[in-house]
């Protein structure tokens, strides 16, 4: 029982440090996962758009293509706690001593990182649209920007939803990394906690359990949105509009 | 074209694969030898009087201290070494490793708080570590060069031998949960500071430097830690205490920053801040980097174990 007794100490002690380690640690996952999309968007629509016939602009095209590339390839490949710890010190390196707020290079190196992921979804998603989707669009007079905007992106969004779910659950978790350079997030002041009471299993199981709560929700309330995206269960197509009982009732399959 | 990228991709792969099998081998060797020495002489740990009884134990340091350097004395040492100094108590209290090396003010510290903790002095080098008074003192760290070590010098050279212990004293006696009325270093605050003094240290090496997240139970001369989120959060300890007592004769305004163990030096070089007082030791590789202050307390090495 003196086991229970030290957590919930621990809990009863320290609860404004917890709550302000789970507040920070949400608002780095989800202001990076939402950036990190707008970048995957960004950079997905770049990298699907057809060449064009200025050899300029084609140019231009190819090379961004490549920065692209060489973004994705570089941070989708090294660890995220390597990256921090780069960027920070890299920073203070070279600006002889000056060191980047924590909370926005937190946030910077969780969007690059998540944009990095994010163009890889974004690209699967705007490949398994149907091709017809893209032709039916061209037939109608659309430019490239409006196809994707009007016409492809909304559906892809839906698509990848999922996708971008398991990817903020991901960095809800992940931001814990961001303790070597010292952004207080929960990770951190479990750190300090631990090193006041020295119950290091009692410390890291409440912990545990708060990261738990934290992803559990996430995971629910994106399932919900999820479901909104997709639509009623039944819906009716009506089969004529001057004979009401032409209508056609779908049943969606479960 | 693509062949050569074949033949590329085959070759990293072979390489990527005998590295992890080499480091497997090694990690092998380690494991079969540990049961047969290290099960029989657990319990013995107790009656060790030299380097050589705690031969092939488990035995922990903290990792990149020259702790970790001392510990790879002992023959044929198990065990691993540890990041963070909170998880060798951790580790044995648990009794997964039989004991770790540790400095004696933290060895005193922390047997006060368990009982079922007792510490071996391996002080003499007869029968302990080979260790020079550069490794077992610990000193103020600064970026080469730099013109404020002549004025710290002076100052770490006025404080007398007495002082040193009975501060550790006073500060062993703090972390315990007893009151102090005024720490044997005394010195005023200046009233028109000359500049600012930033200090990193990792605030998580007691009895050195610790954190405390409550600033009503600050104890007696705690310094807030500066930095973004870091409100309500306080440093003490000697190195606090040490740090203070220095800035306040130099005449200037005391900042305490803290960084992990491996980003105390960068934080140095990149002039993030001006000073080290993190119970950090003068050692040769450290000397290559950066400079020293004279010695402002010295330890001996202990192993601290489980009853």
């Amino acid at each position: 029982m003196s086991f229970l007794q030290d957590v919930l100490n621990i809990v009863t002690k320290y609860y404004p440090q917890l709550l302000r380690g789970v507040g920070n640690t949400m608002l780095l996952a989800l202001v990076g996962t939402i950036i990190g999309l707008v970048i995957g968007l960004m950079t997905g629509i770049i990298r699907t758009a057809p060449m064009s016939k200025n050899p300029v602009f084609r140019i231009l095209h190819k090379i961004l293509n490549g920065i692209i590339a060489v973004y994705v390839e570089i941070f989708r490949g090294t660890p995220m706690m390597v990256q921090a710890m780069v960027i920070y010190w890299g920073y203070a390196f070279a600006t002889g001593g000056k060191t980047l707020a924590l909370i926005p290079s937190g946030i910077l190196i969780v969007s690059i990182n998540t944009g990095a992921y994010m163009a890889e979804i974004v690209r699967g998603g705007i490949i398994s649209i149907d091709k017809g989707q893209f032709e039916g669009a061209m037939s109608i007079g659309m430019t490239h920007s409006q196809t994707m905007f009007k016409v492809i992106i909304p559906q892809v969004m839906r698509n990848i939803l999922p996708s971008v779910s398991n990817e903020f659950v991901i960095n809800i978790k992940d931001t814990s990394v961001l303790n070597v350079i010292g952004v207080t997030e929960l990770y951190y002041f479990a750190g300090i906690i631990k090193r006041q009471t020295f119950e290091t299993f009692q410390t890291y199981l409440i912990v545990c359990i708060l990261y738990f709560i934290l992803t559990f929700t996430v995971t629910r309330l994106l399932r919900l949105i999820e479901k909104k995206l997709a639509g009623k269960e039944n819906y009716t197509v009506f089969g004529s509009q001057t004979d009401v009982n032409a209508e056609i009732i779908i049943n969606k399959e479960a | 074209m693509s062949n050569v990228r074949r033949i590329l991709a085959v070759v990293l792969a072979v390489v990527l694969c005998a590295a992890c099998f080499t480091a497997c081998g090694n990690g092998g060797n380690d494991s079969t030898t540990a049961p047969a020495s290290s099960g029989a002489e657990a319990t013995g740990i107790a009656a060790a009087t030299s380097i050589a009884d705690l031969k092939g134990m488990k035995i922990s340091a903290q990792t990149g201290t020259f702790h970790a350097d001392a510990r790879a004395q002992i023959a044929d040492v198990q065990g691993e070494t540890y990041p963070d100094f909170t998880e060798l108590l951790t580790a044995v209290r648990s009794g997964a490793i039989d004991g770790y090396i540790a400095e004696e003010p933290t060895a005193i510290s922390a047997c006060k708080k368990y009982s079922e903790l007792g510490y071996l002095r391996l002080v003499n080098n007869d029968t302990g570590f080979t260790a020079t008074a550069a490794d077992v003192g610990i000193a103020i760290g600064l970026k080469k060069g730099s013109d404020l070590l002549d004025k710290m010098n002076e100052v770490i050279n006025g404080i007398t031998e007495e002082q040193k212990s009975q501060l550790m004293e006073q500060i062993i006696s703090i972390k315990n949960g007893e009151t102090v009325e005024s720490f044997v270093l005394e010195s005023e605050e200046p009233e028109n500071p000359t500049g600012t003094l930033k200090v990193a240290m990792e605030c998580a090496y007691e009895p050195y430097n610790w954190t405390e997240t409550s600033s009503d139970e600050a104890t007696l001369g705690a310094v807030p830690i500066s930095g973004e989120g870091k409100d309500g959060q306080n440093a003490n300890g000697y190195d606090v205490q040490i740090a203070k007592y220095v800035a306040n004769k130099l005449g200037m305004k005391l900042e305490i920053y803290a960084y992990e163990w491996d980003s105390l030096i960068p934080a140095l070089d990149s002039g993030t801040v001006d000073a080290i007082v993190a119970g950090m030791s003068p050692t040769e590789e450290r000397k290559q980097q950066i400079d020293f202050t004279e010695t402002y307390y010295e330890s001996n090495l202990v192993v601290i174990y489980k009853k």
